[in-house]
């Protein structure tokens, strides 16, 4: 029972640590795809893809990739609601990691490919 | 305790763990969290305030993650021992005292917004962001955007030669002074005094000059614009002197004020919107070849000269 109990724990924590690489590649390529996003709409977008993050884990880490001029941030005040919203796009050295994460995503799901492969022969 | 005061108290307990970044830092998470709020309350008015900011999580976590983040150590709490622990236990119906006495004195004197129209005074934040007419001050958190300027500081200046075929200018900037008038030349000349910087940084495509001042520190620069250029400004905590605008303009602007200074000989088309502040009036007209002006400000004031 308690043998269960922690695999199941353990492979939680897996769970937990393989999202933590990729959810900053999925941030990027969400804002490239709609070109500029704003922070609850992210958290949307993320939580539909069932990469539930938590608000107050998303802010620092635009603020993050914005330092890192991964990220270009905007304010819009034309919202009609009456408070401003702050819009990120991607910068160009944004898109370059982007595509360097994805070729690395790519074959990273090759290998893992070639070793099914190789399991069943 | 109202959502507003709820709002306030979270976004103060934020400043606080988050004060070891520079105030305008610090004045931009604010309003980025504050935003995130309202705008999570409007989508789903059934969801309390409760659980907007149980989602967001404690500010002090919350901190932690822009200070790490920032590659700052946030500091650290010393693990309380036995007798800190019973002493911490023993003290918490004093916090709680203090914690219900600190509310009723936020509620009491500190409104998230202070509006003195006599005065042309805003205060936010309990006057993080302050905006003060009488004095003519414009102060976010200990910085004061009036240009008052000491050596520290290094000037720039230059002219940007604008290509026929480009109708619009957008100048983007953040923590600045701003003066801007027009002049007959067919370039953009400017002169800036800031920390560090080597200046503008002007890049054209498509119709557009993007004249960025984004990567001065607390700038102070007069920007003469060539005539026929139309030029729309984005920033957040300014302070915006537009003298005799000549071509069709937009200003979007978070804390700060704008102050503008119409030509007599003009016909203006105004569009005018403050949200959290004080506006002068400013007449629309539909008349033609009215030069349209449209500004619109988040926390502050827009003033006419």
């Amino acid at each position: 029972m308690l043998g269960i109990l922690l695999m199941q724990l353990s492979l939680e924590n897996w769970k937990v640590q393989i999202k933590k690489g990729y959810l900053e590649f999925c941030i990027l390529l969400l804002i490239h795809h709609n070109g500029r996003m704003y922070g609850l709409e992210l958290l949307e977008k993320l939580a539909h893809l069932e990469l539930p993050l938590k608000e107050g884990t998303l802010y620092p880490m635009l603020n993050r990739l914005t330092e890192e001029a991964l990220l270009k941030a905007t304010w819009d005040t034309d919202n009609p609601k009456g408070h401003p919203r702050k819009f990120y796009a991607l910068t160009k050295k944004g898109l370059q990691a982007a595509t360097e994460m994805e070729e690395e995503f790519n074959k990273m799901v090759d290998i893992i490919s070639t070793l099914r492969k190789g399991s069943k022969t | 305790m109202n959502d507003e005061l709820k709002t306030e108290y979270y976004l103060r307990q934020l400043d606080q763990y988050l004060h070891a970044l520079p105030v305008s830092q610090r004045a931009e998470i604010i309003t980025e969290i504050k935003s995130h709020i309202q705008e999570s309350l409007e989508k789903d008015e059934k969801r309390g305030i409760e659980s907007v900011l149980n989602d967001l999580g404690a500010p002090r976590v919350v901190a932690e993650r822009y200070l790490l983040a920032k590659g700052l150590r946030p500091s650290v709490q010393s693990r309380p021992g036995r007798v800190l622990k019973w002493l911490a236990i023993g003290t918490v119906a004093v916090f709680a005292l203090i914690f219900v006495g600190g509310m009723w004195t936020i509620w009491h004197f500190s409104p998230i917004i202070h509006v003195d129209e006599s005065k042309g005074h805003v205060s936010l934040f309990n006057g993080l962001i302050d905006v003060n007419e009488a004095v003519g001050k414009v102060k976010v958190g200990d910085i004061e955007i009036n240009g008052a300027m000491n050596e520290d500081f290094t000037n720039s200046s230059g002219d940007e030669n604008v290509d026929a075929s480009v109708k619009l200018i957008k100048i983007p900037f953040n923590t600045a002074k701003l003066e801007i008038n027009y002049s007959e030349d067919e370039s953009v000349r400017w002169r800036c005094k800031s920390i560090g910087g080597s200046g503008p940084k002007a890049e054209t495509s498509a119709g557009v000059m993007n004249f960025s001042l984004d990567a001065l520190a607390l700038a102070t620069c007069t920007i003469s614009l060539p005539k026929g250029l139309a030029a729309e400004f984005k920033g957040i905590n300014g302070h915006m002197e537009v003298k005799s605008p000549h071509e069709a303009m937009k200003i979007s602007l978070v804390n700060g004020k704008v102050n503008i200074k119409p030509d007599p000989e003009r016909t203006y088309d105004f569009d005018v919107k403050v949200t959290n502040g004080l506006k002068d009036f400013f007449p629309r007209s539909g008349a033609k070849g009215a030069v349209h002006v449209k500004v619109d400000v988040v926390n502050g004031l827009v003033k006419k000269e």
